[in-house]
């Protein structure tokens, strides 16, 4: 069974670009732990090791055409910080 | 307990002008006025617009433009469904605000028959959980005891059918977040067929699991907002091309009904137990053929909930790293700090969602990451294959499977929050479905100590036909769905 730490929390927090506080960190610990060891049955399943994951077998894939899309306007609609035309975001790189 | 009028029966007396669409819209805001303080249905509504709306649907009634049974029907939508103009949440905070610049597929097609939007239905964030309690906008009650839980994900959706406050309303289904609080409040609902109804506008959880579907007051009135909702749609690439014939209605005598023991072991409430095999009965009366039977794999509903869990927090955690507060929603920026970019991303996500949805994406980068994405994720997907297989084996012995939809009637709020695994254990019966793409109507099936109990039928890809047929023969010898409760 993987260690549920703080080094793993940490770890996770960076893939997911969230960051919790002590509290829920440390309740966070818990459940992962609780939920990890439930879903570690999942090793005594039967399964074989052919690659499936098969849906279907149709080739689900629209054409390759151009469409309509949204105006810039309604795309920018529901933005927190928007110009005419973008998005505004921090500066990533320095003038 | 009262009798509500079903959504077809609303429509019958539109069309044969007992009453007008304006009125009907009325009678869900008096509804909405009086049992929202208590029950907390809808997260938002807006009762000049449902009018509006009600009038100019009235007038194209009246010019023969709008035939549908169900045009001038007042509806509820869950807040994670797309309705152009109309904040949309998902009952998250880093959605506030949010109002989509479309109408989602399901939105648009209930539009083009003249249904009234009443408002968005309040549900568990983003669609994680079975309770409606993480909503950020406050907790949905039972309207059959206030004191517990609606379930959920579209508790909102279930309360506002069972309270009175819409005919008819759209839910989504995951891992059974329409049948269970169908279960829980004593409406009638289905997850349809993986593929049936478009998911193009509903704001994604776990894709290749969600499904939109209706939650009403019986079974017909589902069926006929599944015909207009269903349907091949190309701005959804996972949208089936086959149709659902619903018009076809298979005789319920001869058709073979089993019930898999595994569910009925331990953790099963006793009453609710006895509800479903009373069910079992009726239908028998009916001529089917009912047997029990076992999956030939053991532990099948356990590895399922595990892999369940696995794949829908992997895809979660995908879907929702849309969430930036730089495209929509909320945004933790702040000038005076000039907030670097990723402090921008850390903060609007950590302040914008809630635990449950933090403690999910979470699990999901886990089990996706490298080291482990192939003793959790692939074997997950491995397990998903099993499950389909054993399914496909059980569908040649039988045309429906009858089960308990969740292990006990509805429980206390506060009861199950904080703890994960009883969550997970309480969607046993549910994700199953989900997981095999498959079709489910949920019905009410009795009541145990004053609280509704549900069961539900699943059946083949793209049989909701013989689902339909069954829940009807059952509801027009039982009066269970007809009761809704007075609330206090």
């Amino acid at each position: 069974m993987v260690e549920i730490n703080d080094e793993l929390i940490d770890y996770l927090q960076n893939l997911m670009r969230v960051k919790l506080s002590d509290a829920e960190r440390d309740k966070t610990k818990d459940d992962l732990k609780k939920i990890l060891g439930y879903v570690s049955l999942l090793s005594d399943a039967p399964t074989d090791d052919t690659d499936k994951f098969a849906w279907g077998n149709e080739d689900s894939f629209r054409a390759d055409l151009p469409q309509v899309s949204f105006e810039r306007a309604d795309i920018l609609h529901n933005a927190p910080r928007k110009s005419d035309e973008y998005f505004k975001a921090p500066q990533t790189i320095e003038s | 307990m009262k009798q509500l009028q079903t959504a077809l029966d609303a429509g019958r007396a539109v069309r044969d002008k007992k009453i007008g669409a304006v009125e009907l819209v009325s009678e869900c805001f008096r509804s909405i006025e009086e049992n929202e303080p208590t029950v907390h249905a809808f997260i938002n509504f807006d009762k000049d617009a449902a009018l509006e709306r009600a009038k100019s649907v009235q007038a194209d009634i009246d010019s023969g433009k709008l035939t549908h049974p169900l045009a001038g029907v007042p509806f509820g939508s869950k807040a994670n469904i797309s309705t152009k103009g109309y904040e949309t949440n998902c009952a998250s905070k880093i959605l506030e605000g949010y109002k989509p610049v479309f109408d989602a597929t399901v939105a648009e097609k209930l539009n083009g028959i003249g249904a009234v939007c009443v408002g968005k239905c309040n549900m568990d964030e983003f669609a994680m959980g079975g309770s409606t309690e993480t909503s950020r906008y406050g907790v949905t009650r039972n309207p059959w005891d206030k004191d517990r839980v609606p379930g959920g994900s579209s508790g909102g959706s279930a309360v506002s059918v069972a309270a009175g406050e819409a005919f008819y309303a759209l839910g989504s289904d995951t891992g059974g977040s329409i049948r269970q609080p169908c279960a829980f409040c004593n409406t009638t609902g289905i997850k349809p067929t993986y593929g049936a109804v478009s998911r193009y506008g509903l704001i994604a959880y776990a894709s290749s699991l969600d499904q939109i579907g209706p939650i009403a007051r019986d079974v017909a009135d589902c069926a006929a907002v599944l015909d207009v909702i269903s349907g091949k749609d190309p701005r959804d690439m996972t949208s089936a091309e086959t149709a659902l014939n619903l018009d076809k209605k298979p005789s319920v005598s001869g058709l073979r009904i089993g019930l898999p023991r595994e569910y009925f072991a331990k953790g099963l409430d006793g009453e609710v137990a006895e509800k479903v095999r009373d069910a079992a009965k009726l239908f028998e009366k009916f001529g089917a053929e009912v047997s029990e039977f076992d999956f030939s794999e053991k532990n099948m509903a356990d590895y399922t909930a595990a892999a369940y869990y696995v794949i829908a927090c992997a895809e979660a955690s995908s879907n929702l790293s849309r969430y930036d507060g730089i495209k929509y929603g909320y945004s933790a920026f702040s000038e005076k700090d000039n907030t670097d970019l990723l402090d921008n991303y850390v903060n609007s996500r950590s302040e914008g969602f809630g635990m449950e949805v933090k403690r999910r994406i979470m699990l999901g980068a886990f089990v996706l990451s490298s080291g482990f994405y192939d003793a959790y994720y692939k074997k997950a997907l491995r397990v998903r294959d099993l499950l389909r297989e054993q399914w496909a084996k059980v569908f040649t012995d039988y045309d429906i499977v009858l089960s308990p939809v969740a292990p006990t009637t509805a429980y206390k709020i506060g009861e199950n929050l904080d703890d994960p695994l009883k969550m997970i254990l309480g969607d046993m019966y549910t994700v199953a479905v989900n997981m095999a793409g498959l079709p489910s109507v949920a019905l009410p099936a009795g009541f145990a100590k004053g609280l509704p109990v549900g069961m539900q039928l699943i059946g083949r890809h793209f049989e909701e036909n013989v689902l339909i047929s069954a829940a009807s023969e059952f509801q027009k010898e039982t009066d269970y769905h007809t009761q809704f409760p007075i609330i206090k």
